[in-house]
């Protein structure tokens, strides 16, 4: 009797596993081609498009962008200042001191030649205290405002820097990161292009800035990184912004934009309560609430996705630092998801509730979870000797076959569109990398989403981590 | 081989128009092939970007030359989105005006980036096409198109715009929004009544624009309407309004402020409306957040009377509140300092001590005096305190506040308004040069005043009661901050001065424009008018003005004597006649003939001199002069006197109607205004008798 029961839940599990991965195949197909379609449409369409026109536009819109500072003495006057020379007319730099221990303040106030200046906070926003705001004396930085406040986390200072503004729109992003001189015209542009749905949002990709040549704060030549952990996770950017995400703007079901460069309309924004703080996460939470605050609205509304590469970042070579960073998404995507736990497979959120969400809960959190435990199982089957060795040859093949061919087609579609890495040694790198990645950076992530999932569920008390940078001035 | 063409020019020699002609048989031949047709294109147009002026204007001509054009047309046809597109861009950045009629077809085509690009072709095109577009358009206008459809009119030559007042009945809201947009960027204040009737629009963009428009255009009636709609509007509409009736506002607007201020909750609505409040009456409220209680000054008055010891608290709160930026290091500092003067303060209590900026209560308006008076103890107290250190160092104990400046409402209001009005007319008096003043003007008074003001909350007043010269307690205040020190720096050392405004009637006011106008433009040749003035003036300050003046035209005028050489004979000599010693034969026969048409009595002598040469020709050219010189002395003496009376009296300017906005005081270049013709009249007068 027991053995029949086995038996039958054998089935089952096998049967689940089977259908998991189905449909894993067929949306993975179906983001490849909504991504493709989108990739042309918005080749198509932008190439009557010159962006410069709004350069000196008198409807062009102001804009600020915060970027939140937390020990990053090493690196920032030269982030500062590249922040400082974007090409556009209507915008300004809001540097949040997120009450560093280093010398970050000290540094941007000989740097930029600032001083105190009194602007109010509005005192029923909740953020931690802020001990006092600077702003350049030289003309030269007027763009420039410095916020230092006490230590609150990330999205405590975007949450002050999105009170603290009174642009339209706000773009929150990681200091270290490099903008391409031209970005917020693209920005802008996504803003404004739209006449029939109001954008609230707009994201782009995040490209690899590691052994890239930098200088004065701009990017000289674009080079593949030396690093294989660094290799591999440029490999998994290409495939999650060039085809997931584009895949997800194409259908407008967007639920994340990516923390180191993502816009939003400050209004909105304010109206949701800004970042939560109560999650490391907040880069996708805030993008549930706003979407979810304009489904209450009815009023069309919409997210747009950029896919030129216009900010770059330093991802790490770290082992330890990328687990860190990795076990940190896991806990974020938890969070959020069980934060917003009654819009799956709510039909009142259209395809949010009935197709993206559901995704997520599945295939970003639910996966290597069922992957660390579909390896338990394979290995106590075998151990017992009623491991299936046919079928699980061939559905590991299939799956390591698939996943090779969808990483090569990330590949080929960022040479098509963008064409960022022309040396044909660096392409063929890429593709050694896709052959390998399942196999030895796919268990790190893995094992990263498992502990990150552990730590949540089992309430052991842990933070942001942090991450160590070479910097780009030390880079270049 | 393009640049051969692009660079072309007729006047080369015929091997160069021979090979010109090979090329441009060789080219089409060439582009009879499809592909090689295509190529030529895309060069053309990448070619489009880089190059201006002439050579664009010979590229687009050849262009249409080389028929070119006829694929775009082509590529209308096409059924592919992409490619009617990229036709219609290609006729646009090739300015194909023929092409006009095909794209206007296409403005209401249901494939968006179709329609935007012919909106965009039809308005790059013709003049009309704006026109055209604002008329017939069916669809949204993005925020984006907006832009760049705007983009395309102000880099349009010699662009005329049509009065966009016209569309803003449009029944497409995206229409009127772009229409307001248009008025305001084109300045076109002519639909005020629409403006003020779309301050209603339902719409929060139109609603927007409208608003920024009757602030542009200083729509008074607008403000009735902006305060009637205020209350049913969004955070950013608010904001809006605010911002406008703080431009364009006045007292009127005050008592709709205060009521706004009670009842917003919201923290950036409630600080907006504070602060247009006093915008309209400047430090109306004034900051209270994390100021010291400083009642504590007054404790050692002992004279005094409970009551009066608290009127002087709340005057000197009012005074240190009057300071625009009070502020604490930190917290922990903050609190040490009240902490130290509450013990020390003990008995006395200061109601005002909430977080939000106060208004003056009616009962403290009674107790405190006008500022002109409080002006003319201050002032006083300053004098004797400079004059005398040591016999003030004792008063100085029983130190009274009275002096310190107040804010009051009502009747003060009217006294403070007036003396503003004085103050302005002050200042006008002394520097015509807005900028200037703006630069350097207020600033010197003003400075001086912040400084006290700014370091009051830092001051140990300690210092001032206890013990030393008042010097040494004079010096911790200054040494406080830089500008202090260079305010200091600017006394004489005797500190016998004391600063006062000084007001003119209108009639002095007038005079003292007119002198400064004087010393800006003016010269020897007005001594006559300063001496004029000197005797009929009576006022000391305009006298001193006229004094200085012409000592200053004086000195330049001996200077002009001594430095010119015989600078009046020079016109008695006849311009010709340097030349016609120096001329050949030829040259001197073209000199007489000139003399003759347009010579005068200065040319006499030289022509009776030539009468006496030998040669023949030359005597008769001079006899024929000389004869039509004389004729026109005769006959023409009177109608020179009327010419120059006419030229003299002639208005070469018009009186019109200009709106505000389209002529901003600021930037007016001088010499334009009626005024200034007529102060330039002396001149002109001088001008004509003396050439």
């Amino acid at each position: 009797m027991d053995s029949e029961l086995f038996d039958v839940l054998l089935e089952y599990v096998n049967f689940i596993f089977f259908l998991f991965t189905m449909v894993l195949f067929v949306l993975f197909t179906l983001m490849a081609y909504f991504s493709t379609r989108n990739s042309i449409h918005y080749r198509n369409k932008n190439s009557f498009a010159d962006v410069s026109k709004i350069m000196a536009s008198p409807l062009a819109p102001t804009i600020t962008i915060i970027a939140p500072a937390y020990n990053e003495g090493l690196t920032i006057v030269e982030n500062v200042r590249s922040l400082l020379s974007l090409q556009y007319v209507s915008y300004d730099v809001m540097v949040v001191n997120d009450g560093s221990k280093d010398d970050t303040l000290r540094k941007l106030i000989d740097a930029y030649d600032l001083v105190k200046t009194d602007i109010l906070l509005d005192p029923d926003w909740k953020s931690k205290p802020v001990k006092a705001i600077y702003k350049s004396q030289n003309s030269a930085f007027a763009k420039l405002l410095v916020v230092d406040k006490m230590n609150g986390g990330k999205s405590d200072a975007l949450n002050t820097g999105i009170a603290l503004s009174t642009s339209t729109y706000v773009g929150c992003i990681d200091v270290d990161c490099l903008l391409q001189p031209d970005a917020l015209l693209h920005v802008v542009k996504s803003f404004f292009q739209r006449s029939a749905k109001r954008v609230i949002a707009v994201g782009g990709v995040i490209r690899v800035a590691n052994s890239c040549i930098i200088q004065g704060g701009q990017l000289e030549e674009i080079k593949l990184p030396k690093n294989w952990l660094a290799r591999f996770q440029l490999l998994e950017y290409t495939r999650s912004f060039i085809l997931g995400r584009m895949a997800w703007g194409r259908i407008d079901s967007l639920l994340i934009i990516s923390g180191a460069f993502g816009f939003f309309e400050r209004e909105i924004a304010l109206a949701v309560g800004g970042y939560d703080t109560d999650t490391v996460g907040e880069d996708m939470e805030i993008v549930f609430k706003m979407r979810r605050y304009m489904h209450d609205l009815k009023e069309p509304y919409t997210i747009e996705y950029i896919p030129d590469p216009l900010c770059w970042t330093e991802v790490p070579e770290d082992l330890n630092i990328l687990i860190n960073q990795r076990d940190r998404w896991a806990r974020g995507n938890l969070e959020t998801l069980f934060k917003h736990k009654d819009m799956l497979f709510n039909s009142k959120y259209g395809r949010l509730g009935l197709l993206s969400y559901p995704y997520w809960f599945f295939y970003e959190w639910l996966s290597p979870l069922l992957e660390f435990f579909g390896v338990i199982t394979v290995i106590i089957f075998a151990y017992l000797g009623i491991l299936n060795w046919d079928f699980f040859l061939t559905i590991t093949m299939t799956i390591y076959l698939f996943s090779m061919m969808i990483s090569f087609y990330a590949i080929l579609w960022d040479v098509y569109s963008y064409n960022e890495y022309s040396r044909t040694k660096d392409i063929l790198i890429l593709m050694g990398c896709a052959i390998l990645e399942p196999l030895l950076f796919h268990p790190i992530v893995v094992y990263a989403a498992v502990r990150g999932n552990y730590k949540k569920l089992f309430k052991i008390k842990t933070g942001w981590g942090s991450q160590v940078r070479k910097g780009f001035a030390q880079a270049s | 081989m393009i640049r051969e063409f692009l660079f072309y020019e007729d006047s080369n020699n015929k091997e160069e128009k021979k090979n010109y002609l090979d090329l441009k048989i060789q080219i089409r031949e060439l582009i009879k092939d499809s592909f090689d047709r295509k190529i030529l294109t895309e060069i053309l147009l990448d070619l489009r970007k880089d190059l201006s002026g002439q050579s664009q204007e010979v590229l687009l001509k050849l262009y249409v030359d080389l028929g070119l054009h006829h694929d775009a047309y082509d590529k209308l046809t096409s059924l592919r989105w992409p490619t009617i597109s990229k036709g219609i861009l290609e006729l646009t950045a090739m300015n194909v005006s023929e092409s006009y009629g095909m794209i206007l077809k296409l403005i209401n085509h249901r494939n968006g980036t179709i329609r935007k690009q012919a909106e965009l072709a039809i308005v790059n095109l013709k003049e009309e096409g704006i026109s055209f577009f604002l008329d017939n358009t069916k669809y949204k206008i993005s925020e984006w198109q907006q832009l760049k459809l705007l983009d395309v009119l102000r880099h349009k030559e010699n662009f005329t715009p049509p009065q966009f007042s016209l569309w803003l009945t449009s029944n497409n809201t995206h229409v009127v929004l772009f229409s307001l947009r248009l008025i305001k960027y084109y300045k076109q204040s002519d639909a005020i009544k629409s403006i003020v009737t779309l301050l209603k629009h339902k719409n929060n963009s139109i609603k927007m624009e409208a608003i920024d428009c009757t602030k542009e255009f200083y729509v008074f009636e607008g403000l009735a309407t902006l305060k009637l709609i205020y209350w049913k509007s969004n955070m950013g509409v608010k904001i809006a309004i605010l911002d406008a009736i703080g431009e364009i506002g006045s007292n009127d607007d005050l008592e709709f402020l205060k009521i706004a201020a009670q009842k917003e909750k919201i923290h950036n609505i409630k600080s907006k409306v504070l602060g247009t409040i006093n915008k309209i009456e400047p430090e109306h409220y004034v900051p209270t957040k994390n100021i010291q209680d400083l009642s504590y000054y007054s404790k050692d008055s002992e004279s005094a009377t409970e009551e009066e010891l608290q009127n002087q608290a709340c005057l000197l709160e009012e005074h240190v509140n009057t300071e625009p930026v009070v502020r604490l290091q930190n917290e922990a500092e903050a609190e040490f300092v009240g902490q130290e003067i509450e013990d020390k303060i003990g008995e006395i209590d200061i109601s005002n001590s909430d977080e939000h900026p106060l208004e003056v209560s009616e009962k403290e308006e009674a107790s405190v005096l006008t500022i002109q008076q409080l002006e003319e103890i201050t002032l006083e107290h300053d004098q004797r305190l400079i004059e005398n250190p040591f016999v003030e160092e004792k008063s100085l104990e029983q130190l009274s506040f009275d002096f310190l400046p107040v804010i009051v409402e009502n009747d003060i209001q009217v006294i403070q308004e007036e003396m503003m009005e004085e103050c302005s007319d002050f200042n006008i008096g002394f520097s015509l040069d807005e900028d200037f003043h703006q630069e350097t003007g207020d600033s010197s008074i003003e400075n001086i005043e912040q400084v006290d003001l700014e370091d009051i909350e830092a001051i140990d007043w300690n210092i001032l009661f206890n013990s030393g010269t008042l010097e040494e307690k004079i010096a911790p205040f200054f040494e406080k901050d830089e500008i202090a020190n260079e305010k200091v720096s600017e006394f004489p050392e005797n500190h016998n001065l004391s600063i006062s405004p000084i007001f003119l009637d209108d009639a002095d006011l007038e005079t003292m424009v007119l002198l400064e106008d004087i010393d800006d433009l003016g010269d020897e040749r007005e001594l006559a008018l300063l001496h004029q003035l000197l005797k009929e003036e009576s006022s000391p300050i305009i006298v001193d003005r006229v004094n200085e003046l012409i000592e200053k035209f004086s000195q330049k005028y001996s200077d002009d004597i001594l430095t010119e050489e015989k600078p009046f004979e020079r016109h008695d000599k006849s311009v010709f006649e340097a030349l016609f010693e120096l001329s050949d034969r030829e040259t001197r026969i073209v000199l007489l003939n000139e003399m003759a048409a347009s010579g005068g009595a200065k040319e006499i002598s030289l022509v009776k001199r030539v009468l006496n040469e030998k040669d023949q020709e030359l005597k008769k050219l001079a006899q024929i002069a000389l004869e039509k010189i004389s004729e026109r002395k005769s006959s023409g003496a009177q109608q020179e006197f009327d010419q120059q009376l006419s030229h003299l009296l002639r208005i070469d300017f018009e009186l019109t109607l200009e709106s505000g906005a389209e002529t901003p005081q600021t930037n007016r270049p001088s010499g334009g205004t009626l005024f200034d013709h007529l102060c330039s009249f002396p001149n002109n007068f001088y001008n004509s008798k003396n050439g």
